[in-house]
């Protein structure tokens, strides 16, 4: 993934807000990347931005050397469906759907799994997250923690090389944290690039790189 | 994606409140449209068989003397089947090829003029100028006192003077059919009239004129062998094909069809508007994982068709079951079905409705999507940002 002078503003009540500004990076996989700053400094813009959920205002994003501004929206959602895992802050699971049902929804249109390996496949995805006493659980009935693990195996349903975490442990008690931190570390050793937004200290115990956003500006990057 | 993918998908939203809402909604629409198109489909038809049905509208009365020669050059016209004496004279003419529905003479007004007669109502006749009509029981139907049923009557070719015993209010008396009485211009059984059997034998028949019917084959050639006849300056009248009272009264079944389907425009979407918002952070979690703009269209259209072909299935029992319980009021029926010698049911009616559901579904629907959906951000979606 390449970020070339990548800005992002939003137009607020006739004033201009830069959320990301000129920022330039190039991640790799095998590797967990923590974003941190303060509030409001652009980092989930960023996250965003790199899962394909926001458009940036100007600059050029590739991901395996493909510029995400020429793709169309069957382009767009099939390199979501391929090569992105979401994880979000808020987990954005379908209430209608029992949780191993919720980890299927992204299978269904992926042609590379077929029909009658779904079930096995979310329930294999569930276990690996600690949730295999909970797969026929609808999300209300549900903990924050375990939400967020749902959320979890759906972002790794369609086994994306790259997985992007908005916050994940944000709602979540110190045991659930480390729990969800371990999961993505262990992705990161699997060969994938694992990129976490994070307010927590915590996520510099994990990751591999550590990138600084203040102002919208990648201020510092350290190297563990 | 496949359709058992989409009823992952919607399989337990189907039935949720609001759907089940729209469901009401859209059967009272479904309702609306299949009585105004249906309404519209009898008017129509009405007016189709007014034209195809009764010889009247394809008979050119030729009232002047007209030559043996005349006569012969008119029946080797191209479109004429026959040229015939006005067969007013005997009671049997009113009446010339009973057989075939189509050609059926049916006036009994100047043999009533000439006999004196007068048509009663409610009772059956006592006096010797008395005839009752079956319409004039009404709401009591003689076909169904005698079982008197109509294959019978139409398959009769000689039905005039036939002896029936009629039951009305604990009297009983044997009557002839004497003729039949013009309402609709329309053979039915309900438009028999009938005389005391002793007074059919003595009626004076209706004094013969010189006055000729030349019959053509399709109502579109009576204009054609009209100018012909006006070429070879024989006085002719052509029967006016339309009738001024139906041809008004079709605009009102025709406005309530576009109103109904206006209405339903503006209902479903209303609703598709609703339920669209109500589910634009799944539509965003759908898009974050993957799901193009076409796959939700997919999932939302099939799962508005279903709720339309469901709507579409009780309406349509709940029609049926209306339109049997009318069809067996017997004044209602003799209105509806005057006109048509099978009760048949309106199937285009049926498919009109079908369809227009599904092409406003599908308008409103892709409109919507493109407005709410395509347009925005998936944050945006998922953060229900509009």
């Amino acid at each position: 993934m390449n970020l070339e002078n990548i800005t992002k503003t939003y137009n607020l009540k006739n004033e201009q807000i830069t959320a990301l500004n000129n920022l330039t990076y190039k991640f790799e996989k095998g590797k967990l990347y923590a974003i941190m700053g303060h509030s409001g400094s652009g980092k989930s813009t960023l996250i965003k931005i790199m899962g394909l959920i926001e458009k940036p205002t100007s600059g050029k994003y590739t991901i395996n050397n493909t510029d995400i501004s020429t793709l169309n929206d069957k382009e767009l959602s099939l390199l979501r469906m391929k090569h992105i895992g979401f994880i979000f802050q808020e987990f954005y699971l379908n209430d209608h759907l029992k949780a191993y049902e919720n980890v299927i929804l992204p299978m269904l249109i992926n042609p590379e799994i077929p029909k009658n390996d779904r079930q096995k496949r979310a329930l294999s995805l569930l276990e690996l997250v600690g949730l295999q006493e909970r797969i026929n659980h609808f999300p209300k009935e549900l903990s924050g923690g375990e939400k967020q693990r749902i959320a979890m195996a759906r972002a790794l349903a369609n086994d994306p090389e790259i997985i992007l975490a908005d916050e994940p442990t944000g709602n979540l008690d110190e045991e659930n944290e480390t729990i969800i931190f371990n999961y993505l570390k262990e992705l990161s050793e699997k060969g994938k690039c694992v990129i976490v937004v994070s307010h927590s200290d915590n996520v510099k115990k994990y990751a591999d790189e550590i990138l600084i956003i203040q102002k919208g500006k990648l201020e510092t990057h350290e190297n563990i | 994606m496949k359709i058992s993918d989409i009823f992952f998908v919607i399989k337990r939203r189907f039935l949720e409140k609001r759907n089940i809402i729209f469901m009401f909604v859209s059967c009272f629409l479904i309702f609306s449209l299949l009585i105004s198109l249906t309404i519209y489909h009898y008017f129509n038809n009405y007016k189709k068989d007014e034209l195809t049905r009764n010889s009247f509208y394809r008979t050119i009365s030729v009232s002047s003397s007209i030559t043996p020669h005349e006569i012969e050059e008119i029946v080797n016209l191209d479109h004429v089947i026959y040229i015939k004496k006005r067969n007013q004279g005997t009671l049997s003419l009113t009446m010339k090829n009973f057989a075939n529905f189509k050609d059926a003479d049916i006036d009994i007004k100047p043999l009533l003029d000439k006999n004196e007669l007068k048509i009663i109502k409610g009772r059956l006749p006592q006096n010797a100028d008395e005839v009752v009509c079956a319409t004039k029981f009404y709401p009591y139907e003689i076909d169904e006192r005698n079982g008197f049923n109509h294959k019978y009557f139409i398959k009769d070719k000689n039905l005039i003077g036939t002896s029936f015993t009629i039951n009305y209010e604990n009297v009983t008396k044997t009557l002839k059919i004497v003729g039949t009485y013009d309402y609709f211009k329309v053979m039915d059984s309900m438009n028999t009239c009938y005389i005391n059997e002793e007074l059919f034998n003595t009626l004076v028949p209706i004094d013969p004129k010189n006055d000729y019917d030349i019959k053509i084959d399709k109502n579109e050639n009576v204009e054609e062998v009209a100018s012909i006849l006006k070429n070879m300056g024989i006085n002719y009248h052509v029967p006016q094909t339309s009738n001024g009272d139906m041809e008004s009264l079709k605009y009102i079944p025709i406005f309530a069809s576009l109103l109904a389907t206006l209405i339903s425009y503006l209902v479903i979407y209303y609703f598709i508007k609703k339920k669209i918002r109500y589910h634009i952070s799944d539509y965003g979690i759908l898009k974050a994982t993957g799901y193009t703009n076409k796959e939700i269209y997919k999932i939302e259209l099939l799962e508005n068709t279903l709720i339309f072909t469901l709507c579409f299935i009780i309406t349509t029992i709940i029609f049926l079951l209306v339109y049997y319980y009318l069809i067996n009021i017997p004044y209602v029926s003799y209105f509806v079905f005057t006109s048509t010698e099978n009760l048949r049911l309106p199937l285009t009616s049926f498919l009109l409705t079908y369809l227009i559901i599904f092409i406003l579904n599908v308008i409103c629907l892709k409109f919507l999507m493109k407005y709410l959906i395509n347009n925005r951000s998936v944050y945006d979606l998922l953060e229900d940002k509009l």
